[in-house]
């Protein structure tokens, strides 16, 4: 178990000059034409990956790194490996400065993606093969100094714990191509923890396996963490991972840190409009709003007149940061939308049968105030409970409506959460 | 509707014809080559049969003959001096398996090298080794063997295995290691705790092993069949190899050249690189196919 520590931590990939022609544009150029179509960011030196990352992560804690593809989290882990160098920045594990320290005299393990379990050994040797370089102080009478190689014996105790808490040890005979996706991926896990590293990294490790498995392996993630004492490092993709896993997530985007909170409050206290989107499924609505003052009380009024009035706790954080009356981006999540006798207006489009909830998507009579890029622009989503029986609400107009503790108001001009 | 029926049955007959005329003359061409294949090496294994005088004689003949054992006996006994057989297996051996053994281990750590690491002048370096595959080893031999003859290292096996790191080799060793070695595995094993070396000696060398194995059989049989540097720097008589026993006893036996015992010591010595096919060839279809899919 060790603490991790990274302060101001930069990744640039510097631009590489190809081979240069009369007529062929420059690497910065071209770098300037990709950046253009993607989210790049660019610099003098190149393109900026991950920027002034800072976080101290603490002894035996989980935190997950999430964000959409492209936005830094594998770079960030990997320079934590030590598989990536740290263009500015330090880094330190368990309390030592380990930027030029090698992978190797690190003392983590990383599961990867791809599981990179080794295809001419069988599962023993692969979970054996990083005891090989253990070394164990073993002081004898004339050498009190004396560091030694595990035995053969100490090696095979250690591969049958690891192998008898990750249930594998009838497959320790086998060869990787012999196993299953989840077979492949406990190995993997099993060969990480034999070492009990001080840090466990993974690299998006679910992200292979199909919905079944992946959800029985992150409960056995979750069981592996209450077994083992270590520190977790955890890079997903997918929120659901994120919510589940981690003590703490990390949000990220185009190499920025979002928000560095509990699982719960990322949810709950989106700090800005992409943190809001990216956390939750299905994704939250968005509405053209207006915030008003009216006797010292904050309202928000919708394009077709329905008013939310904010709780008393959104109140205070909003008088406390002096916000003013402006036009603001309303949010608010499918499962705090219900189906009222006063409200929206809406007509149902789909509805999809979830199990216990159905998930209706339904167009808002009248005119077009939703902000709802990425699905039909009229749409709210709302999550609704169905309690034992399934009512098809499809062609049927209902109106919805939402309490003043459950909306996220954001600024239109910057985007960030009006309470924070 | 009968018309039909009938127009359709005879376009299939027309289909089913040229099929078969097309398998015919693909197999007719198919055993056309492997008959030119087989040829030479059919008529090499008559000649060992047929004395001296029928062969200097010029007649062609594919039917097999009775002095087999004499021209064996022959060679063994009357052209002792040049032809040592013994010796000759023994330096050919020699210098074929550690060139070859050579040749591959090296060949895959440039590749590895070049693969696995990133530097500046990466592509230039491989463009580099590439390049001198455009380069004729003949040119290169002029001054390899000033060097060989001022330095005293003529009749000296060693200094025909300089061929380590071989860029044809080298090619093939970094399209396979593209193909078949993703870099996590490498990045994994330096997290386990390994080092450079020792990664690529217990995990990519294993890895490569199909590609390994094809190119020691390439490296082993163009360096066994190997005539021209031989003979440039061996030119004692107890080191020489095969090829060059050969072609001596051709050169110093003119006149009373005895073509039998000539043909004799060219089929012993391709009899064991024929054995190493024979036995190897699935394993050699293996390796050269297996890099080249992804899997």
């Amino acid at each position: 178990m060790a603490d991790v520590v990274l302060k101001h931590v930069e990744k640039i990939y510097p631009y590489v000059e190809k081979k240069k022609r009369r007529f062929r544009k420059s690497a910065k150029s071209q770098a300037e034409e990709a950046a253009k179509k993607t989210n790049l960011q660019l610099t003098e030196k190149g393109v900026l990956a991950v920027k002034d990352f800072n976080m101290e992560i603490k002894d035996g804690e989980f935190i997950v790194l999430v964000g959409p593809s492209g936005c830094g989290k594998s770079t960030t882990l990997r320079m934590i490996a030590g598989l990536e160098d740290i263009t500015s920045g330090e880094l330190y594990i368990d309390g030592k400065l380990c930027n030029a320290v090698e992978p190797k005299d690190r003392d983590i393990a990383m599961v990867f993606q791809s599981y990179a379990l080794y295809p001419h050994m069988t599962v023993f040797d692969n979970i054996a093969y990083p005891l090989k370089f253990v070394k164990k102080s073993d002081p004898l009478p004339n050498k009190p100094d004396n560091v030694r190689h595990l035995t053969k014996k100490e090696i095979e105790e250690r591969v049958l714990e690891a192998a008898k808490l990750l249930d594998i040890e009838e497959l320790l005979d086998r060869k990787p191509k012999h196993l299953s996706g989840g077979q492949r991926q406990r190995v993997a896990i099993g060969r990480a923890i034999v070492r009990n590293p001080k840090v466990l990294l993974m690299d998006e490790p679910l992200s292979n396996l199909d919905a079944k498995l992946r959800n029985q392996m992150r409960a056995e993630i979750i069981n592996l963490r209450e077994k083992i004492k270590t520190t977790f490092i955890y890079v997903t993709h997918d929120q659901i991972e994120a919510m589940t896993l981690g003590d703490r997530i990390v949000v990220m985007k185009d190499g920025i840190i979002q928000q560095i909170d509990t699982p719960q409050d990322v949810y709950e206290h989106p700090r800005n409009l992409f943190i809001s989107g990216f956390i939750g499924s299905p994704r939250m609505n968005y509405f053209d709003a207006q915030l008003i003052i009216r006797g010292g009380q904050y309202k928000v009024v919708l394009n077709n007149g329905y008013t939310v009035i904010p709780c008393e706790e959104k109140q205070e954080r909003l008088r406390n940061n002096q916000v003013k009356e402006q036009r603001i981006i309303l949010g608010v999540r499918p499962d705090h939308i219900a189906i009222r006798d006063e409200g929206i207006e809406c007509k149902v489009r789909v509805s999809e049968l979830m199990g216990a909830s159905s998930h209706i998507h339904a167009e808002i009579v009248g005119n077009d105030y939703t902000l709802n890029k990425d699905t039909f622009p009229n749409d709210i989503i709302a999550i609704i409970q169905n309690n034992g029986t399934y009512k098809n609400y499809v062609g049927k107009t209902l109106k919805f409506g939402f309490n003043g503790n459950v909306v996220h108001m954001f600024s239109k001009e910057t985007e960030n959460n009006l309470e924070f | 509707m009968t018309r039909v029926v009938t127009d359709y049955q005879k376009e299939n007959r027309n289909a089913i014809i040229k099929a078969i005329v097309l398998r015919v003359l693909c197999y007719i061409f198919l055993c056309f080559v492997a008959v030119m294949c087989i040829f030479f090496f059919y008529l090499l294994l008559v000649n060992t049969t047929r004395a001296n005088n029928d062969l200097q004689g010029g007649r062609f003949t594919l039917m097999f003959s009775r002095f087999f054992n004499q021209n064996f006996k022959n060679l063994f006994t009357k052209f002792k001096t040049d032809f040592d057989a013994l010796k000759g297996f023994r330096a050919s051996f020699v210098i074929a398996f550690s060139s070859a053994v050579l040749t591959c281990y090296f060949s895959a750590l440039t590749a590895y090298g070049i693969y696995a690491y990133d530097f500046k002048g990466k592509r230039l370096m491989e463009a580099f080794i590439l390049a001198i595959m455009m380069i004729p080893p003949q040119l290169s031999s002029v001054g390899f063997f000033q060097i060989a003859s001022r330095y005293g290292l003529k009749n000296n096996w060693w200094i025909l295995m300089p061929s380590i790191a071989a860029p044809s080799v080298f090619f093939y060793m970094i399209q396979y290691l593209r193909a078949t070695l993703p870099k996590d595995l490498i990045e994994s094993s330096r997290i386990d705790g390994s080092n450079e070396f020792m990664t690529f000696n217990r995990i990519v060398l294993p890895i490569m092993k199909p590609a390994i194995a094809v190119q020691m059989i390439f490296s082993f049989v163009g360096s066994w069949n190997n005539l021209y540097m031989p003979s440039l720097l061996l030119s004692d008589s107890k080191k020489k190899t095969l090829p060059v026993m050969i072609n001596a006893l051709q050169r110093t036996s003119w006149g009373n050249i005895d073509l039998g015992c000539v043909y004799m010591a060219i089929f012993l010595s391709i009899l064991p690189v024929v054995i190493v096919y024979l036995f190897l060839s699935k394993f050699i279809i293996k390796g050269v196919t297996a890099g080249s899919v992804k899997g």
